[in-house]
């Protein structure tokens, strides 16, 4: 099956004033249709940059370079030209973001905000589109939909408003969704709900999701396959199976470890150390400074190159035999 | 084990002041019922996590406790003390023994003042050192304590990453030698990678200093691994409280249950059940009779929406506010 979303090589560097900041350093991986796809990382490891740039929503106002390719239904969409970018962005691809208090419009009611996202992407009369997202609404479970339709945004919850979101994000029908953290500003009862949601509307709509969040419980919970980066670079490729139950990497083993967990008892581990500064284009493995099993190999950029170790598992380590019994 | 901490039917009620607007409109200003009726005892060495969803009180709770918030209503005894209505002035002392770690270590740091100055200030105010040599030497075993090198006591905050002001707002309040430390979310502003780190290290500070520890987390799994007991908050009230696996294995409150069965857990492919809860958490600005939990509750009853439910025992240490928890 051919992939919905292909990135390749995706290069992102941030020119600031006195310094520039290799964010995304050869960020490949696929989506495929029906698919949840977890991007998974700390802050700074370019998680929501590489989510960005793909409906090229970066921020605009630092000068920065974005390279490689990111292919969508056969569009290679960092060339789009400008006209075409209505086609896609909100239309085949949607995006949940990840603070529902700025990213919806507070001077507009619900239902004009998603009025306007239908009847620019179809032929619709206003009272259709009115209807329509009474409809949507009433599909991401808000109680009393006729009601709400017409309150503003600050008139919500922070659950209601990430449904809002999402009925905005899903009310063309989109081929893929994108959602950046779409969970990390609720609390835990209401993030289970939003979940389920999403879980559901996949299961309804067949769409394929690229998930953004740093909690591996979501991962766990909601994806097929993970992508887990650390200072812009992909450490490893898995299935969710594979990767919690092996993982082929010494990051990914250390931030397993970190997480305390209801099931567990027993210390915690950590990483000891912090992030790298990410002022210099990547040369080797970014972690090693971090790894209990880093050798000098671990600078060569050739051997830290992503490689398929077992079908459907990549890793970019060069010990990932060693990882497992470590 | 003594207790060093008591709290009694301790209540934390917000209201804006009356304007001349007020009374024209005959307008009844709103109250806020932010802590309401907690009872609590904190024994000697031992770490209570308190947990619950945002807006339910537990930042409201720990600042009452450390008087920089006013209690409506209630008294709160430490060390033996009464000191809900002590002067400021005798707080200041009180406070060598008791000293908070806040959330976020990027606004609870003065960025004016180098690591040294900040530790200085504390250890030379309550004289736990006389001599500068005694000090310099004083504080460069706290850094080297929290992880930190002795060459970093010169540098401002912004010199530090996020874990590194954490460990810097730890040592600034082990400094002063306290029996009770007061952690408001320490660590939810940090990466699961450092979070571990600190965990870790608030662990064995405990264990070394003998320190009496609580810990605000809305992280059930966090509160799990440091706590020895739990208490659940839900809307200004405890809900539940307990020895640690008395709360997560048996947990008794409908709303307990329901929090728990919410988290994600890192189990692909092994489902458990769910206790799924609808609804949103109800206004603080109404305090009704009954049980704060009655509009999400499950397994709600008649008698739920107008007796409020005690703190019901289910053993010696372990209390629901549930009338289910009395069958």
């Amino acid at each position: 099956m051919d992939p919905l979303l292909e990135v390749k090589d995706l290069e992102i560097v941030l020119e600031l004033k006195e310094r520039s900041v290799y964010a995304v350093n050869s960020v490949s991986f696929d989506v495929r249709q029906g698919e949840t796809v977890g991007l998974v990382g700390e802050s700074g490891s370019g998680k929501s940059m590489t989510c960005r740039s793909i409906l090229n929503l970066l921020p605009g106002t630092k000068s920065k370079t974005v390279k490689g390719s990111v292919q969508f239904e056969g569009r290679d969409l960092l060339t789009l030209p400008k006209q075409e970018w209505q086609q896609v962005r909100g239309k085949q691809i949607g995006m949940i973001m990840q603070d529902p208090m700025s990213s919806l419009d507070p001077v507009y009611r619900v239902g004009d905000q998603i009025v306007d996202t239908l009847r620019t992407h179809q032929k619709m009369s206003k009272k259709e589109a009115w209807e329509k997202a009474i409809k949507l609404l009433q599909q991401v479970g808000i109680p009393s939909p006729e009601k709400r339709v017409s309150q503003y945004p600050h008139e919500l919850s922070g659950g209601m408003r990430q449904r809002v979101m999402i009925a905005l994000a899903i009310s063309c029908n989109p081929k893929l969704l994108l959602a950046d953290e779409p969970t990390t500003a609720l609390d835990v009862t209401v993030q289970d709900q939003v979940l389920r949601l999403l879980k559901q509307l996949q299961q309804d709509l067949g769409m394929g999701i690229l998930l953004v969040t740093h909690n591996l419980g979501i991962v766990a919970e909601m994806c097929d396959r993970v992508v887990v980066l650390y200072a812009g670079k992909v450490m490893e490729i898995a299935s969710v199976e594979q990767l919690f139950a092996a993982p082929k990497n010494m990051y990914t083993k250390g931030l397993i470890r970190s997480v305390p967990q209801l099931d567990s008892t027993g210390r915690l581990e950590g990483i000891p150390g912090s992030l790298p500064r990410m002022n210099q284009p990547l040369a080797g493995c970014p972690f090693r400074e971090r790894c209990s099993l880093a050798t000098e190999e671990c600078a060569d950029a050739e051997k830290t190159r992503l490689q398929e170790v077992s079908p459907g598992h990549w890793s970019a380590c060069v010990h990932h035999e060693r990882v497992c019994g470590f | 084990m003594t207790s060093i901490l008591k709290v009694e039917g301790l209540h934390k009620i917000y209201q804006r002041k009356e304007t001349w607007l007020d009374r024209v409109f005959r307008r009844n200003n709103p109250k806020l019922f932010a802590v309401s009726d907690v009872s609590l005892e904190v024994k000697e060495g031992e770490t209570l996590g308190l947990v619950g969803e945002s807006g339910c009180g537990k930042t409201t709770l720990c600042r009452t406790l450390m008087r920089l918030y006013e209690p409506t209503d209630g008294t709160i005894s430490f060390l033996g003390h009464d000191i809900t209505h002590e002067s400021p002035g005798k707080l200041r002392h009180m406070y060598k023994d008791m000293q908070m770690v806040f959330q976020d270590p990027y606004s609870s740091l003065n960025p004016k003042m180098t690591v040294k100055e900040m530790l200085t200030e504390a250890i030379r105010f309550h004289g736990i050192c006389t001599s500068e040599k005694e000090t310099d030497e004083y504080i460069d075993y706290l850094l080297v304590k929290v992880g930190l090198l002795p060459g970093d006591a010169n540098k401002y905050p912004k010199a530090f990453s996020g874990g590194q002001r954490q460990r810097i707002a730890i040592a600034r309040a082990i400094a002063v030698k306290p029996r009770l430390l007061i952690a408001d979310e320490p660590v939810s502003a940090l990466d699961v990678s450092v979070q571990a780190q600190i965990l870790n290290l608030l662990e064995d500070l405990q264990n070394e200093l003998q320190l009496t520890m609580i810990f605000i987390s809305h992280d059930l799994s966090v509160v799990k691994y440091i706590s020895d007991r739990v208490a659940v908050m839900y809307l200004g009230r405890i809900v539940e409280i307990g020895r640690t696996e008395e709360v997560f294995e048996q947990p008794a409150h409908p709303y307990t249950q329901a929090l728990l069965s919410a988290v994600p857990r890192i189990q692909p492919g092994k489902k458990q059940e769910r206790t799924p809860l609808e609804g949103d958490p109800p206004n603080p600005f109404e305090s009704k009779e009954g049980c704060h939990f009655y509009a999400r509750c499950s397994q709600r009853m008649e008698k739920c929406r107008s007796v409020t439910p005690d703190a019901n025992p289910l053993s010696a240490t372990h209390q629901s506010r549930c009338h289910l928890a009395v069958e």
